[in-house]
């Protein structure tokens, strides 16, 4: 952690304000957390001047393996995203992605039903990918907020819904080798079908404590953690880390080093923890209800311009639609001719890729700028826009760099538009 | 049964009882035929000579060795400056004695009143040493794009883990005031790993510290537990209506790395020190209730004083032999 200039000059305040002796008493309280979910896939973390985002993806491709076990469940992997030359930052998002990764599909533990995520055995499943990143680590908690906001995304998420086509099984391939392989994916375009969420069992959250004297200090800064964890002689304390879920459970604690520590002091920080996280769930529980309402507010008023718009042109419209009702309902043939330059994900025989969807009168190729070698397969998992952030202005000023990948659906509509406008032009 | 682990008679898979330690032995560097190396150590033999303190641990089957450099010169780029040293510097405001500490004046942002510890763990390749299993591989990680296999990523992840363990614990153990501006490296090499690697690194790396004559105010000592859920959901509702003993989670001290693999509960490696305060504490496992692992946090508490207590016996007898010697 990377420890202010000016936090030296103001150091001294900190134990006295610990021990409560000055006027500004020991903190027993939370600062309060502000959850923004964004675009349907990602929430942005506000804790103090912390602020963390995670950013969920999904892609549909063979699974990692054709065990019969994994072959059967889709993949949930957490990541860090910041830019390289952070590396302040860029460790503490290693440091979180581990925990929350273990947390959410270690052993013995399964937050999200990976199994719900297979579309068909050993062929295609969902595979999904939370980018965690902070852009500014200046209060401390980056666990804490990345965790947060991780299961706020996890649960804002939506993935298309997706129809396996059975009766294909008698169409006869180019190569003919596989039949196995000749079931349809279809992917479902979400103002087609309505997105499915995805199935999370429990919602373990990370809490962070800093412990002095027996005084537990929630969400410390890193001027509390540098207090607590100061050798000071007998007078020590130090930073634990909790991973509790809603029962209460604790999955994972992790009190490294600094000064000696009661086991009846790990006990009450457990118990925060749990506490803790009732708090949080329900600002999360509120932020989604908000955020589903406002979902539910745009979609009446983009059909509502819709209408409007086809009243004024009919022929745009008809353009849009053509376009419109190519791009829904995609059917990803699950055995296209083979290409060359053969990236199975896992370099599994017998799967390709979907590099080949049958996309014709589609809207030109989006550019999409992960995973390239997936290819469109990543452009049919992302959700529509139809959150009220994105306005461009919105999302260009306040995301994080590398969260800058633009969501297909935000350019098909610009296409449209264009469109429209040409027709427009033309009549 | 209590447990599949756990044989009729309560015996676990290598005779022991569930409460009960490997055997442990403790060697210094005065056991290393030390004196044919050449004074220049240039030899290459054997890296000892070069070292300030070495030092090995092994309970059972798991081995390590941890050699001590230094104190020594801290190299002036070495890292920003710590937590500790915040702290250390607004005492140097208030008029604390730090700055006596610190041989002189203390310059904003560039002495150190308080010495570092660095830490490093290598699993050595022979090693049968655990690797936590991860499901989700298809995916390329940062290490991977670093040009790194998926196992030695995993293997890489890990020891930076166990080394952010030793270098924080033993920040706390060594009386870091006493070293200002100066380093204390610490390297443990897991020579094999047969469970519990993590507590006998620490274990190894705090010998070592003894062995280099390092300044320690509060000696602690680590061990694995496990615990390991009664039985299976089925026969637990079978034995429902007869006697609720069984289903009493089982505690394991000191894991082998099959039952580290097949335990269902949490895992822990728990670090006290001698005065009886936790000084580290490392658990990971499947979502479990706050009083087992509060009786799992406390359970550790006699078994980490017993190898302490074999731990002070052979440095005491190793410093008795360098007496002779001197004399």
């Amino acid at each position: 952690m990377r420890a202010p200039a000016a936090a030296a000059a103001s150091v001294t305040y900190v134990p006295c304000r610990l021990s409560g002796s000055s006027n500004i008493p020991a903190r027993s309280k939370h600062r309060s957390v502000h959850i923004q979910i964004r675009n349907n896939n990602s929430a942005v973390v506000t804790l103090g001047r912390t602020q963390a985002t995670a950013h969920v993806r999904a892609v549909l491709a063979p699974p990692s393996s054709r065990h019969t076990r994994t072959g059967r469940e889709g993949t949930l992997r957490f990541r860090a995203a910041s830019a390289p030359h952070e590396e302040a930052l860029a460790s503490l998002e290693a440091g979180a992605a581990r925990v929350l990764e273990r947390a959410f599909v270690g052993r013995q533990r399964r937050a999200l039903d990976l199994e719900s995520l297979c579309v068909t055995a050993g062929k295609r499943v969902w595979h999904i990918e939370v980018a965690l990143a902070i852009t500014c680590a200046d209060d401390g908690c980056a666990t804490e907020a990345l965790g947060i906001a991780a299961v706020a995304a996890l649960r804002a998420f939506r993935r298309p819904e997706v129809s396996v086509d059975t009766t294909g099984a008698n169409v006869t391939h180019i190569d003919g080798a596989d039949d196995a392989h000749a079931d349809k994916v279809v992917v479902h375009d979400p103002r087609d079908r309505e997105p499915v969420p995805l199935s999370l069992l429990t919602q373990p959250l990370p809490f962070q404590f800093a412990v002095l004297d027996g005084v537990i200090i929630p969400d410390p800064t890193p001027l509390e953690v540098a207090a607590a964890s100061a050798p000071r002689g007998a007078e020590t304390g130090s930073e634990v880390m909790v991973v509790v879920n809603e029962r209460g459970e604790v999955s994972q604690l992790a009190k490294l080093g600094g000064g000696a520590m009661s086991p009846d002091a790990i006990n009450k920080c457990m118990t925060a923890a749990s506490r803790r996280h009732e708090e949080i769930m329900k600002v999360i529980d509120e932020t989604l209800a908000s955020h589903e309402k406002a979902k539910i507010a745009a979609r009446i008023r983009r059909h509502g311009a819709a209408v409007a718009a086809s009243r004024k042109d009919d022929r745009a419209m008809a353009a849009a639609s053509a376009s419109a009702n190519a791009a829904s309902g995609m059917v990803v043939d699950a055995a296209p001719p083979p290409t060359q330059g053969n990236h199975n994900l896992a370099g599994t025989i017998g799967l390709r890729r979907m590099d080949a969807p049958t996309l014709e009168g589609a809207p030109p190729a989006v550019p999409d700028a992960w995973p390239p070698s997936h290819g469109p397969a990543s452009k049919t998992a992302k959700s529509s826009v139809i959150g009220p952030d994105d306005t461009p202005a919105n999302t260009d000023a306040q995301r994080h760099p590398t969260m800058l990948a633009e969501d297909p659906s935000d350019l098909e509509d610009a296409l449209l538009v264009k469109k429209a406008k040409k027709a427009k032009r033309k009549s | 049964m209590a447990s599949p682990l756990l044989s009729p008679e309560g015996l676990r898979g290598d005779g022991r009882r569930p409460m009960e330690l490997r055997r442990l032995r403790v060697s210094f560097a005065a056991n290393a035929p030390l004196e044919d190396t050449p004074a220049d150590g240039a030899s290459g033999a054997c890296g000892f000579a070069l070292c300030d303190g070495h030092a090995s641990f092994t309970s059972g089957q798991t081995t390590c060795t941890a050699l001590v450099l230094g104190p020594r010169e801290a190299s002036r780029f070495s890292a920003a400056l710590s937590a500790e040293e915040v702290v250390a510097q607004g005492d140097v405001f208030g008029g604390g004695g730090a700055a006596a500490a610190a041989g002189g004046g203390v310059l904003f942002g560039g002495a150190r009143a308080y010495g570092t510890i660095a830490a490093s763990v290598t699993h050595v390749g022979f090693a049968r040493s655990k690797r936590p299993a991860s499901n989700a591989s298809s995916f390329a990680g940062a290490g991977r794009r670093a040009g790194l296999s998926a196992s030695a990523w995993r293997k890489t992840t890990l020891e930076e883990e166990h080394a952010e363990v030793l270098r924080s614990t033993l920040s706390a153990v060594v009386d870091l005031k006493l070293y200002a501006e100066s380093e204390i490296a610490v390297h443990v090499d897991v020579v094999s790993g047969d469970g519990g690697e993590l507590a006998a690194s620490l274990n190894a790396a705090f010998l070592a510290l003894l062995d280099a004559g390092i300044a320690v105010t509060n000696p602690m000592a680590a061990v694995t537990v496990g615990v390991f859920p009664s039985a299976s959901k089925e026969t637990q509702q079978q034995q429902s209506d007869g006697n609720k003993s069984g289903s009493e989670p089982t505690i394991m001290l000191d894991l082998t790395s099959m039952e580290y693999d097949m335990c269902s509960g949490v895992r822990a490696t728990v670090a006290y020190y001698d005065r009886g305060d936790v000084a580290a504490l490392v658990l990971d496992g499947a979502p479990t209730d706050q009083t087992t692992i509060d009786g799992l946090v406390k359970t550790c508490q006699s078994a980490c004083r017993a190898v302490s207590e074999t731990m002070r016996t052979a440095s005491l007898s190793m410093l008795k032999e360098r007496a002779i010697v001197l004399c």
